[in-house]
């Protein structure tokens, strides 16, 4: 039996049997609507005021712009370690997608499963699949819920143009974002539509099939703006795998001002992956082509009396597909290769099964996943020392399945939550935190996730953070209930179970204490952030193999359990010397130590990590930037043959920016895996070395 | 010289009313721009504060589009408020001594000139004056010596006098200009390459209620802090606001009128003497700026600007 495998997040398929039965197949027309709104309803494009000699500059009520849901907490006041990635950093990078970029924050494990399925934790503790982290656009999360759950990152509609930071909290943070924060939280926050350029183009074309393109317009509506990115990007994946992917994608943002305290915000997008998945080789899992797409819209409205008051409540609907359906014809070719049976038992085993040559297996991984959420939040100033933010939301998920892959091929999800966080400001020196979530819904009772901080500035600059925080996740769908089998086509006969669900699956908690120390030294340009923490985690929710009667082949099946406690000790520092916004030096480093009952988890993260990012501007209009990292050895599988061996990586980047008529454009090459192939997902796998020029033009 | 007797009873009678503190008949017409807001809020405290130190002054409130040179008949002051106003007065050209209020100095600037013959006219305008504006950042922002202005094509108003006081403080300024919506954004990013306090100025052009998000968001992005114009620019997110409320130039026009009325001559065209800052804490906050109180800093500004005479 290869390494135990739960199906692909986003899996695949070339014997496409015809066009697979698509439930629920009517999208909602978000975009559509939202373009009519925008293009038809809005008041006329209201010209601003020309008249010098108004009194009106002087006396006109004015919207609140800098919202508190806008305004940044220092990061030396913030409860949790958070780490800053900002535009300059992200353009520097050179990076194609938003996981690219976790590789600079200290504590985070990124990989590349397939060309199209990157993957990124923090602290380890994570399998091919991670699912132990938050990644939220604009306030709503990405988290997807079928199969194995987690972020697909390929479903971020977001241009890397349009976001105007990434705020990355390192950390348990459910008090907050609930309880798939449990090890972290990546918020990224896009750019207003009024700041983005009228037009802007971008190319990048090079090695390994690098063609991306994309074209993104904004416009002013006198209050209104509104901003339409569309990308087609792609390349020809990771060396060893035939994982070629082409990904379309829109991504719309429309703000309306309604009057000086309330403003209408309306987020659309929709994407669609079609990509190769497989193994060569492989029966089982063969080389195919699969479809990932899928649409969401958000519609918030906000009230905002004050930069310190702030009431919205915001409706999510998102719709998530995934088409993947191929035929397995040679069924004893398959126990061989893939279930380790020598050819005489193969054929042995069938016959006793009563399967003859034409028997064969329909692998239908189809799914579809809808999810709607509500939330209401409000933060306010109770007393001069002291921040409420406050908020309740509802979610449900419905997971159906053309094949059953849970116990129900129809499966409904629901949470509820209540959160809030008191900050108070004790004195000049102090800073208290108190936050709790409380969290109800499917499969387990009412959790508790409560945070505590303290901040203590000991000079002008330097601030001393210890906090201590329990976070509680509930299973998601598919730990909770899956249940995959494979039949026989012609006679029903069920050959493989390779999920089975759990008789009971509890929650799994974390509880984490850490002591930061943060400096701002504007005399030498240059901040520290230093961090050591111990977070134990408790009933860890892994699959292992259990006995499973009705399994043909092996007799055991993947099942779900509270299976491993860990402890996970080490510090983080991060150092940064940024002399000018375009030129820095950024160094981070992570010592991990993961001791726990599962050998697995206790492998899953580097001892030591280590990366760099620095830039610089040699002469005006160039920048040259460099990135590079360390990471010792880890494995994000089980199997101790599968851990990736100590790996480094070094990219560079080269742009020239350059006026050209009212606009301006910028061309870089960006060469990255310099000297070697980066190997970070499994042995064998890797990328690079591989350069693509980027072309960028504004308006 | 032999006074009659009726005479004489007329002047202990008048004697006797000036002891009793018995009013100056005087009369004062007070042409508004608009019937609410902020331009109510002057003429009501105008007129508390002259009856309070002209009791019995008779005021006659006129809206703009109502005005006639007859209805200005008796009176002897005239005071506008608003540019609608001010146009309309000076369109009138009355003989009367005339103050406009609660207008730009671009607009009082802008009046039509005055025909021979007619009376004295001055201003209180809105517009704070730039060295009022620079003293306020190095008291409030004393690390920061850079500030950036924006101005239109055309030069637009303020920026120009901002240049020529900056150096005496040891600021230095650095400018963009603005010439369409379009350009605003490119503009401030060239204004802000390093971060500066940036100055919003009366510029409808680019300082409006639709381009103001774009620039208190584009500031912010800079982390560069803003000096607003009026308390609204405060509460939308600059974290400093420079300005004077409309009952403050009422009752600094209600000085000027009483001394009119009391003989005195008409003061040169100025801006206003009494003002307020104003600071927004959450904004100051994320900046990681540390401020004085709000009124601490209106005190250090008043105390300079008494010195100063």
């Amino acid at each position: 039996m290869p390494i135990p495998m739960p199906p692909s997040t986003v899996a695949a398929a070339p014997a496409r049997i015809g066009r697979p039965h698509r439930p629920h197949r009517s999208r909602p027309p978000a975009l559509a609507l939202v373009v009519a709104l925008a293009a038809g309803l809005l008041p006329g494009s209201a010209r601003a005021e020309r008249d010098v000699l108004s009194e009106r500059a002087f006396l006109d009520e004015l919207p609140v712009v800098l919202s508190a849901s806008r305004l940044a907490q220092p990061v030396s006041e913030a409860p949790s370690a958070t780490t800053v990635i900002d535009r300059d950093m992200i353009r520097a990078s050179g990076a194609r997608s938003v996981d690219e970029l976790l590789r600079w924050v200290p504590g985070f494990q990124v990989g590349q499963r397939s060309g199209f399925l990157p993957l990124a934790t923090y602290h380890g503790l994570s399998d091919e699949s991670p699912r132990r982290m938050l990644v939220r656009i604009d306030g709503r999360s990405s988290y997807t819920p079928y199969y194995v759950s987690g972020t697909e990152w390929h479903k971020l509609t977001v241009d890397l143009d349009d976001i105007e930071r990434i705020e990355v909290v390192r950390g348990s943070n459910a008090a907050a974002f609930g309880s798939q924060a449990f090890l972290g939280v990546v918020n990224i926050i896009t750019r207003n539509p009024a700041q983005s350029p009228a037009a802007r183009l971008h190319l990048a074309h090079g090695e390994n099939g690098v063609r991306d393109r994309s074209a993104s317009v904004s416009r002013r509506f006198g209050p209104g703006a509104l901003r339409l990115s569309l990308g087609r990007d792609g390349d020809a994946g990771v060396d060893g795998l035939a994982d070629s992917w082409r990904r379309h994608r829109a991504d719309l943002r429309f703000d309306l001002q309604l009057d000086a305290a309330q403003r209408i915000e309306v987020h659309a997008g929709g994407t669609r992956l079609d990509g190769g998945a497989g193994r060569a080789h492989s029966v089982v899992n063969p080389e195919r082509e699969m479809t990932s797409d899928g649409e969401f819209a958000l519609l918030r409205w906000r009230w905002q009396p004050s930069s310190d008051e702030e009431l919205s409540i915001a409706y999510a609907h998102e719709h998530n597909r995934l088409e993947d359906r191929y035929r397995i014809d040679a069924l004893e070719e398959a126990l061989v290769r893939d279930f380790g049976f020598d050819p005489a038992r193969a054929d042995a085993a069938l016959t006793s099964f009563g399967l003859g040559p034409g028997a064969f297996v329909l692998v239908d991984y189809d799914a579809e996943a809808v999810r709607e959420d509500l939330e209401l939040e409000h933060t306010f100033a109770p007393h001069a020392d002291l921040r409420l933010v406050w908020g309740l939301g509802a979610r449900t998920d419905r997971i159906d399945s053309s094949a059953p892959l849970m116990a129900s091929a129809r499966e409904r999800y629901r949470s509820q939550r209540l959160f809030g966080n008191l900050e108070w400001r004790a004195s000049p020196r102090w800073i208290f935190n108190i936050g709790l979530m409380i969290e109800d819904g499917s499969y387990v009772g009412t959790l508790a996730s409560p945070r505590l901080a303290a901040n203590y500035r000991l000079a002008e600059g330097q601030v001393m953070r210890a906090a201590v925080s329990r976070t509680a996740r509930r299973p998601t769908a598919f730990e909770r209930r899956s249940d995959m089998r494979f039949h026989e086509a012609n006679s029903g006969l069920l050959l493989e179970r390779r999920y089975q669900t759990p008789a009971r699956l509890g929650e799994e908690t974390i509880t984490a204490y850490e002591l930061g120390y943060l400096a701002e030294l504007p005399r030498w340009q240059s901040s520290i952030d230093l961090r050591v923490f111990e977070e134990r985690a408790e009933s860890l929710i892994s699959y292992a193999r259990r006995a499973a009667a009705d399994d043909r082949f092996d007799g055991l099946a993947l099942e779900a359990g509270n299976n491993a406690d860990a402890t996970v000790r080490g510090a983080e520092v991060s150092a940064t010397w940024r002399p000018a916004l375009t030129t820095w030096l950024t160094l981070n480093y992570a010592l991990l130590d993961i001791d726990g009952t599962d050998p697995a988890f206790n492998a899953s993260a580097p001892r030591h990590s280590g990366s760099l990012l620095a830039a610089w501007t040699p002469a005006s209009h160039w920048q040259l930037s460099l990135a590079w990292h360390h990471v010792d050895e880890m494995g994000w599988y089980a199997a101790p043959d599968q851990r990736l061996d100590s790996y480094q990586r070094a990219d560079l980047r080269v742009a020239r920016s350059f006026s050209l008529g009212p606009g301006r454009g910028e061309l870089a090459l960006v060469m990255q895996s310099i000297g070697s192939r980066t190997e970070d997902f499994r042995r064998g796998l890797g990328n690079g070395p591989r350069g693509f020029l980027s072309l960028r033009l504004e308006l | 010289m032999r006074i009659g007797r009726p005479t004489l009873l007329l002047l202990a009678l008048a004697l006797l009313l000036m002891l009793a503190g018995a009013p100056v008949r005087a009369q004062l017409a007070i042409v508004t721009s608009a019937p609410g807001g902020a331009h109510a809020e002057s003429l009501s405290t105008l007129r508390a504060k002259l009856q309070a130190t002209l009791p019995g002054t008779r005021i006659d409130a006129i809206d703009w589009s109502e005005l006639s040179r007859a209805r200005l008949d008796g009176s002897r002051v005239v005071v506008s408020i608003g540019t609608l106003a001010a146009r309309a007065v000076e369109r009138i050209a009355p003989t009367q001594p005339v103050l406009h209020i609660l207008l730009p100095a671009a607009a009082y600037h802008n009046l039509p000139p005055r025909p021979p013959g007619t009376g004295p006219v001055s201003a209180i305008w809105l517009d704070q004056p730039p060295q009022r504006q620079l003293r306020l950042i190095r008291l409030a922002l004393p690390d920061w010596d850079r500030v950036a202005v924006l101005a239109s094509a055309d030069g637009g108003p303020g920026v120009e006098a901002i240049r020529g006081e900056t150096e005496a403080l040891g600021l230095t300024l650095t400018s963009a200009r603005v010439g369409s919506d379009a350009d605003l954004y490119p503009a401030l990013r060239e204004a802000l390459t390093e971060p500066a306090v940036l100055i919003a100025t009366p510029d409808p052009l680019i300082f409006n209620s639709y381009s103001v998000q774009n620039v208190l968001l584009a500031a912010y992005g800079h982390r560069s802090p803003v000096l607003g114009l009026s308390p609204a620019y405060v509460r939308a997110g600059a974290l400093l606001g420079l300005y004077s409320t409309p009952a403050q130039i009422g009752t600094e026009a209600a000085g000027i009128v009483r001394d009119l009325l009391l003989g005195k001559a008409m003061p040169p065209p100025s801006p206003p003497s009494i003002f307020a800052v104003a600071i927004n804490a959450a904004v100051a906050r994320s900046l990681e700026i540390e401020l004085p109180p709000a009124e601490q800093l209106t005190a250090a500004l008043m105390a300079w600007q008494e010195d100063d005479r």
